[in-house]
């Protein structure tokens, strides 16, 4: 009994992981990152690969300028935290950049950018 | 800011550990021994487990702020350290860890007049645990939903559990086994504390695997990302601990070799500690599962369902997978790249009959059947690199991306090819994924292919005017009831110029204002069987089902007529009938 345990000890030497931790990846967008879109879209959408934290979850829409264009209404979805929105006015026709900040629900901040463009 | 945060980490961690294992061993094997004791034993772990907790909550005040910062980027007043606390998850984990501090804190000082209790010591000893596994709630599997949080928290949870357990209870045996220890005390809590390691042992090497399972996913991960070489250190450490706690119990115990037990229970917890530095600093590292894998070795194991393991040779980028989805702009920037960089060799479709084949001395392979079976990985390598002993030269001014769109258009081509014999019947499977693309009805909201997977069965049709209004007027009578019944949803894209602005009949809400390239990329998805064709075609129909495949196609002019509406629908309603395959991939992918 005893060498049998010490088999499952030494048998131990196996997987172990603690306090992994994840962050949120960009998924899809919309308008789709590199497209063009037809007239103004009411909202910028970004899904991420997991769930974020709305109080340091953030997306700007900015125009060739360099000037922040949305509403700043940024906010995570209620219904469906893998979803940060901003609204937008009606955006004249140009190229967009949109740069996001998000926290995920573990502690983790990832960032990036993306850009569009608003046709006639 | 990372280095203090690891730090930080590692001090809290290792305090909770301490804590709950100091009850552990009092509630598990000091007090069962010796009832008589009792007294003598609660002193000491209340003495002790204040230290660590005093050291808990320190490191946990730090840490808080820390990472507030961390979170918030940079701002630091009060309405951001408030929303910090109350605003996301790992505030409310650390308000809520903080309250289980001073319950325990509350609880520790009532000791001594409840005369050390057993049920106010098992209470401490709960308090602790739960203030060890609540840490859980500030992993990865926080982040998850659904199934895979109710697996990965608890499990995390249980994790840490067990490392309090074993790991967090050895300074309380190390101090058993002391120099003038008791010796019949000492030798029953050797046996009492086994016990405990191998229940703990186990727990943390099933629940390791499913937190292995979620963080790394696979070997290559495992041996060829950072996070996967530290947890390959933590399980070198983790196995040298499990030796020497082997060692105890087969060999010294059996001798009674207190002074060896006693070292070697300090080594096992200076390993402990090690292999806690490493979960501090795997806690900031992204999970091999996110990231880039860098195969280190020339030669890698591939195995199959249906075939012995082989070794095949391997290249750094060999696991790579394409971030740049198969989609209609894709496909054409890669077309442009390809026939400028390309085709001379491998040919127009990959076929390797370009004008320059037959001067090399060994024909370039089918581009096409190539893809199939190589890993996308080894692909890039090899047009980054070029391929020794062949004509195949190294394009390094290629950016990675701009090699992915020319696999996402070689991609196409065997799509293509595959897609020959297309004709207005779905009943013969064809593997022909229909590139994603983008398209808006009027001024509506951007939609993609992509989003209307899995929920309706999408008619693409090309048109061109006027011949092809009498066809639009026929789809628009039959939309409302018929298509909708069928979860068929139809979208009309003009050949050439922009859908016209009066509908005449037709139904504005099919017109879709197609993404640049949509008409290009999907022409190439009319080449037939037969040799070129004369004209080109004024009318296109491509039926696309739930998964993302072409399964029927109709052109016009063409060898058969275009489908009459009634033909249409039985093959909708055939779509309908079938079990679902597994999704067309998005991305470049095997």
């Amino acid at each position: 009994m005893r060498r049998w345990l010490g088999l499952l000890f030494a048998a131990a030497a196996c997987l172990a992981a603690t306090g992994a931790l994840a962050h949120a990846y960009l998924d899809r967008t919309v308008p789709e990152a590199g497209s063009t879109v037809h007239g103004s879209p009411a909202e910028v959408k970004l899904w991420f690969s997991h769930a974020l934290e709305p109080a340091f979850s953030t997306v700007q829409v900015l125009d060739r300028n360099g000037r922040q264009v949305d509403r700043k209404d940024k906010r995570v979805d209620a219904g469906e935290t893998k979803l940060l929105k901003a609204s937008v006015p009606a955006l004249p026709p140009g190229p967009y950049r949109v740069i996001w900040r998000v926290l995920s629900a573990d502690g983790h901040v990832t960032r990036g950018e993306f850009a569009f463009e608003v046709a006639p | 800011m990372s280095g203090l945060t690891a730090a930080l980490r590692f001090v809290h961690y290792a305090a909770a550990i301490a804590l709950a294992g100091e009850f552990a061993f009092l509630l598990w094997v000091a007090l069962p021994l010796r009832p008589a004791d009792r007294g003598e034993w609660a002193v000491r772990c209340r003495r002790v487990a204040a230290r660590w907790l005093a050291l808990v909550l320190a490191s946990g005040v730090v840490w808080f702020f820390v990472q507030a910062q961390v979170m918030s980027g940079g701002a630091y007043d009060r309405g951001t350290l408030a929303a910090a606390l109350t605003g996301t998850l790992f505030g409310r984990v650390a308000s809520a860890r903080l309250a289980l501090s001073l319950a325990l804190a509350a609880a520790l000082a009532l000791l001594p007049r409840a005369r050390y209790d057993t049920l106010l010591l098992a209470v401490c000893g709960t308090l602790a645990a739960a203030l060890l596994t609540a840490l859980a709630a500030t992993g990865h599997g926080a982040a998850e939903q659904g199934t895979d949080r109710a697996v990965h928290l608890p499990a995390d949870a249980l994790h840490l559990l067990a490392a309090g357990a074993w790991l967090g209870a050895l300074p309380a045996l190390a101090f058993t086994l002391r120099r003038g220890a008791d010796i019949p005390f000492a030798a029953g809590a050797v046996r009492r504390f086994s016990a405990l390691g191998i229940v703990s042992v186990a727990t943390l090497i099933v629940t390791g695997s499913v937190n292995a399972w979620y963080t790394v996913g696979d070997v290559p991960g495992l041996l060829g990302t950072r996070y996967g070489i530290l947890l390959c250190a933590k399980l070198a450490l983790f196995s040298v601990m499990v030796a020497f706690a082997a060692a105890n119990r087969l060999r010294w115990t059996p001798a009674a070799e207190f002074s060896r037990l006693h070292r070697n229970a300090l080594a096992e917890a200076a390993l402990g500690l090690c292999v806690l530095a490493l979960v501090a600093v795997l806690g900031i590292t992204v999970p091999a599962l996110h990231a880039k894998i860098v195969w280190p070795f020339p030669y890698t194991l591939e195995w199959s369902a249906l075939a012995r393991p082989r070794v095949v040779p391997a290249h750094p980028t060999t696991y790579f997978e394409s971030p740049v989805p198969y989609s209609a702009p894709s496909v054409l920037r890669g077309e442009r790249l390809y026939a400028e960089d390309c085709a001379g060799c491998h040919g127009p479709y990959g076929n390797g009959d370009g004008p320059l084949a037959d001067s090399l001395p060994r024909r370039p392979p089918n581009l096409a059947t190539r893809l199939a079976t190589a890993r996308e990985g080894d692909l890039l390598w090899a047009i980054a690199n070029g391929v020794p002993g062949t004509a195949m030269p190294a394009f390094a001014r290629l950016s990675e991306d701009q090699i992915w769109d020319v696999l996402n258009f070689v991609r196409a081509q065997a799509n293509v090819d595959a897609g020959r014999r297309l004709d207005g019947s779905v009943e013969r499977w064809r593997p022909v994924t229909a590139p994603d693309f983008t398209f808006q009805i009027g001024r509506g909201a951007q939609e993609s292919l992509a989003g209307q997977r899995g929920r309706t069965i999408v008619l693409l049709v090309f048109y061109s005017l006027p011949q092809s209004l009498p066809r639009l007027r026929e789809l628009a009578e039959a939309k409302p009831s018929r298509f909708a019944r069928m979860g068929v949803r139809v979208v009309a894209v003009p050949l050439a110029g922009t859908p016209p602005r009066d509908a005449k009949g037709m139904d504005a809400s099919m017109l879709a204002v197609p993404d640049p390239g949509l008409v290009a990329a999907y022409a190439m998805f009319t080449r037939t069987i037969a040799g070129p064709r004369t004209a080109p075609p004024r009318h296109v129909e491509f039926l696309i089902d739930r998964q993302g495949y072409i399964r029927a196609r109709a052109i016009e002019p063409g060898r058969e007529p275009i489908w009459t509406m009634s033909e249409l629908l039985r093959q909708t309603v055939l779509l309908n009938k079938e079990l679902s395959r597994a999704p067309a991939p998005r991305r470049h992918a095997h």
